[in-house]
């Protein structure tokens, strides 16, 4: 394959960043306490802080690959408005970029116990002349817990990737 | 809880997958990487 990754930073073992991280194949738990909402990714064991306790954005974060997430609750829809990224991302494998000026907003809605509706907005003037918007979705995974997922330990597929 | 494809995860291959010919509005700095 000639676009296989080789310079997508998670297949250096690195955060893929928002959104990416929540369309990896490995479950993620979303705990929910009055003020936070935390996902814990098992994908590089990766997590997210959503501060719901009516905080705004802050003005200029220290730009980090995950961002720095705050929520409101619209009825029942969360939605949760992300910046501070670095521009070391990248949106998916394609190599679709993301910059320091990427906002990312995802409404969050529960369909029914099993279902989790999301809508993602990316918005990043340098990269995109307009913002765009995909809607995905999750299933639940009951009875089951995250595991370990320690990627760089005999990591022996990244010298093999080609491509970009 | 866990993304709902089957198979490959497509939206971590191609986030515009189910966009209009999976095209997103880059600009013209976006084009030239």
């Amino acid at each position: 394959m000639e676009t296989s990754g080789k310079d997508y930073p998670a297949s250096r073992c690195l955060p893929p960043g928002v959104p990416n991280i929540t369309f990896a194949p490995h479950p993620f738990k979303i705990i929910q306490m009055p003020g936070l909402v935390v996902i814990l990714h098992e994908a590089l064991m990766t997590f997210r802080q959503i501060f719901i306790d009516g905080r705004a954005l802050p003005e200029e974060a220290e730009p980090t690959w995950m961002g720095y997430s705050v929520g409101t609750w619209k009825g029942n829809q969360l939605v949760v408005q992300t910046t501070g990224f670095n521009d070391k991302t990248w949106l998916d494998i394609t190599g679709h970029p993301a910059t320091e000026a990427l906002k990312v907003t995802e409404r969050f809605s529960r369909r029914d116990l099993g279902h989790l509706d999301l809508e993602i907005t990316i918005d990043d003037a340098k990269a995109y002349t307009r913002p765009w918007t995909v809607n995905v979705g999750a299933t639940l995974l009951p009875d089951t817990e995250l595991i370990e997922f320690v990627c760089n330990e005999n990591e022996k597929d990244q010298p093999h990737l080609v491509g970009q | 809880m866990v993304p709902l494809a089957n198979g490959i995860p497509k939206y971590v291959l191609n986030l515009a997958a189910d966009l209009p010919g999976n095209q997103v509005p880059l600009t013209p700095w976006a084009e030239a990487l």
